[in-house]
This record gives C-alpha cells, structure tokens and sequence, in this order.
C-alpha cells in the first residue's frame, strides 16, 4: 500500500526535520561573525542539491520508492544503495540521539543514565515509524505551529538583546572562515534532508517533491540563520563558538524588563519536537531502506530492531558531549560528503541518462 | 547484565514475531538477522569492549585533510 502525503503536511515535515535538534549548536561558528553570510552561502549551494533530490523523486513518478529504483537503476544496483542509506539514516539517527540525550544530561538531569532516555525517545520514535510518513507528517502540520511561535517569540526577545557591533567589521578576516563556516552548515544540517528520499513513498504531482523540499528547506534555513545570528550578536564570536548550545545560553539572557526571562526552556520545547521527529525519520528512512534493500514491500517489521540497535549504536559512535559537539560541527565529514553530495550526484546523472534512453526507445517503438 | 539484557530482546522478538499474524521464513530470517545486529551493538556496549567505530571512508577523509591543512578538522 502507498503512502501518499500532501504537499503541506510533507513541506511541515521537511522543515521540522531541517531544524532538527541541530539548531541549538553552534552552527556555522567557524565563520566567526560573518556567520550570516556562511549562512546565506551554505543557502545558496544548498538549494541546487535539494532540487537535486527532489529532481530524482520527481523522475520517479508514478512509482512507489521501490518500484522507481528498481526502474532506474535495476534490481541489484537499487538493493545496494537502499542497504547503504539505509546505513547512513541508521547512524545519522543515532547521532541525533545522542545529542538528545547529551543535552538532557547537561541541562536538566545530570545524573539519569543516558541510555534511559536514549530508550524512551526511541520507543516514541519506534511508535511514531510504525505508523508511518502519513501520520509524521499530520503530526508536523500541527507542530509546526507552536515551532514557528517558539522560534519567533525565540527571535523577538533576543532582539532586545543583540549588540549589532559584534557582526563588524565585515570579512576582517578574509574569505575563509565564510567557506569554513559554509561547509560546516552544509555537512550539518542542510544537506541531511537526502534522508527524505527515502521517507516519502509517493508524491501527489511530478512536481511536488520541488513544492515540498526547497520551500521547507528555505523555511527552516532562514529560521536558523534569524536565530544563529542574533544568538551571534548576544553572546560574541569567542563565546558562540566555545558553547555547546549557544543558542539556549543566548535565550537564558533575554530579560524583558525583569518580567520575561528564563526563556530558554521554550526553546527546548523546539529542541524537543524537532529532535524526535529527526530521531522519528532517520528510523523510518533506515527501515524503509534496509527494506528495500532486503527486498521486502513493507518495512514495518523491521523497525523494532532497527530502533533497538540505535540505542546502544548512540552510546558506541559518540562517547561523550565532546565528541557529539565536535561531529555536529565538523567542516567537511568524507562519508556525510559522499552520501550527501557525490552518491546523489551519480544516481542523478544515472536516472537522467536512464530516463531519456527509456524515452527515446519508447518513442521509436 | 548482559544476560539480562539479551533475555530482554530475546523477550521483544518472541513477543514481536508471536503478533504477527502470518510469518513466512524470509521476514522471520530478515528479523531475527536485524535482532542479532541489535544484541551485538548492546554487548558491545554494555560490556564495555573498546571496539572502534568501523570507518571505510577514513582514507577519503585523509586525503581531503591532505589536500586542506585543517579541513576535516
């Protein structure tokens, strides 16, 4: 049975899963105080690979996710990219996971074992996959109202905030923090959204995967530059790079005339919804995947286990808050580069060659 | 610990695989197989084995490190 999704719930997803649980670190922090425009570079190159993506779906119409590699790329070929996104979902969804729980750990309960809240978002994540993209993205259309309502009272109060002076002076020091700053955005979290290739089943129109990706992508990233530079401007270059939530360091300062303050428990909230669906999609894109590449039509049975080896697969790739910090804003990762930019890139041009030879013979018969 | 453990997943699986309502060998094979990763990865941990994280894309990494001082910093 296909999974058909609107266009509206499916862009609610895209934009929670962009903003993700990453928007709380320190994103982009090698670019210094030009971060803002690493942001607006990192938007840019971003958008031509999500259409990318979106290019691939759209190719794909018609057909279920299976049915449409299958087409494309053949049978076996199809099965070995799904078992290695299947892979790369599997650890992203870990990684998230941990950082969930790191940032539980440090805020609010220092001594629980990170493995017992590892457990309860992944049995919520486990409930969440099992039912499917349809009711993820129903629950995003209802979340993403209190997200933007967080994220704007978020942005509003740190206005009050900001000193304007800790962006100058422009480029003082040169051009390569900017591009230092651009990878790191695009490595975490821009170009993670190729875990929703394998999310969606179906689209309703051929052009709906572009209706869907780049307006949600554009969404969150400017969401995410608002934020990250004001945080920015709260708090100065040094400290925004040296805190491990910058963001939620900078909300705890917003004080309204001694009457609003201690706001960054709100944000958590954000940090909350968006860490769970992330958590929620990497298990079911992983499934989903791994799925396919077993080459099985339904990937319901398989997400128990998937999401229970993602509870230790968390405690064994990251071992502490450092680390977590560390990958979340590393410059350029080799496996995030292929999976996120070179393997989508060698499919793209696979289908597009496949496709016109499919056309062309189609025609002459 | 350990055992603990793995009865707990074992306990999953036998309770998982009893609701399903028809179970040919190939789903049960897929499941059982995707279970045992599962229990491994929690030994692993839980018993505390300094195994490191498989990394095939390692070379790539340093070449790119080669390439730009700094890069995959």
């Amino acid at each position: 049975m296909r999974e058909l999704v609107p266009d509206l719930q499916s862009m609610a997803l895209v934009v929670i899963f962009t903003l993700g649980d990453s928007f709380i670190m320190a994103l982009g922090s090698r670019a210094g105080n030009d971060i803002w425009l690493a942001f607006l570079l990192a938007i840019v190159l971003a958008v031509p690979v999500i259409a990318l993506y979106a290019r691939m779906r759209s190719l794909m119409h018609g057909e279920s996710l299976q049915e449409g590699l299958a087409t494309i790329y053949g049978k076996w070929p199809s099965r070995a990219i799904a078992l290695a996104y299947s892979f790369y979902a599997w650890r992203l969804g870990s990684y998230v996971l941990i950082d969930l729980t790191s940032f539980i750990e440090s805020i609010s309960l220092p001594t629980t074992p990170r493995a017992a809240v590892a457990t309860a978002y992944t049995l919520l994540a486990l409930w969440a996959a099992k039912e499917g993209v349809e009711v993820l993205a129903r629950w995003s259309v209802v979340m993403i109202r209190g997200v933007y309502f967080i994220l704007f009272v978020a942005f509003a109060m740190l206005v009050t905030e900001v000193d304007l002076a800790e962006f100058l002076p422009v480029l003082y020091d040169g051009f390569q923090p900017i591009l230092l700053g651009t990878l790191q955005l695009l490595d975490v979290p821009f170009l993670e959204t190729v875990v929703l290739f394998w999310v969606f089943d179906a689209f309703v129109k051929p052009d709906s995967p572009y209706k869907v990706f780049l307006p949600g992508f554009a969404i969150a990233s400017v969401f995410m530059c608002l934020i990250a530079s004001a945080s920015l401007a709260v708090l100065g270059a040094e400290q925004y790079a040296t805190n491990y939530f910058p963001v939620f360091v900078a909300t705890s300062r917003i004080d309204v005339a001694a009457f609003l303050t201690r706001l960054e428990s709100v944000v958590s909230i954000s940090f909350g919804i968006g860490g769970f669906l992330k958590v929620a999609v990497c298990l079911l894109a992983a499934s989903k995947a791994l799925a396919i590449g077993l080459g099985f039509t339904d990937y319901r049975f398989l997400v128990t286990p998937v999401a229970l080896s993602m509870i230790p697969a968390a405690q064994w790739l990251i071992t502490d808050m450092m680390e977590a910090e560390r990958i979340a804003t590393k410059v350029v990762g080799s496996s995030e580069v292929f999976f996120q930019f070179v393997l989508p890139l060698i499919l793209w041009i696979t289908a597009e060659i496949r496709v016109a030879k499919g056309k062309k013979n189609s025609a002459s018969t | 610990m350990i055992i603990l453990l793995v009865l707990g997943y074992v306990v999953v699986g036998a309770f998982e695989l009893y609701m399903w309502s028809d179970r040919p060998w190939k789903k049960v094979l897929a499941y059982l197989c995707t279970l045992a990763l599962a229990v491994t990865l929690t030994v692993i941990v839980v018993s505390s084995w300094q195994i490191p994280v498989p990394q095939p894309l390692r070379l790539l990494e340093n070449w790119v490190k080669e390439l730009w001082a700094g890069g995959g910093q």
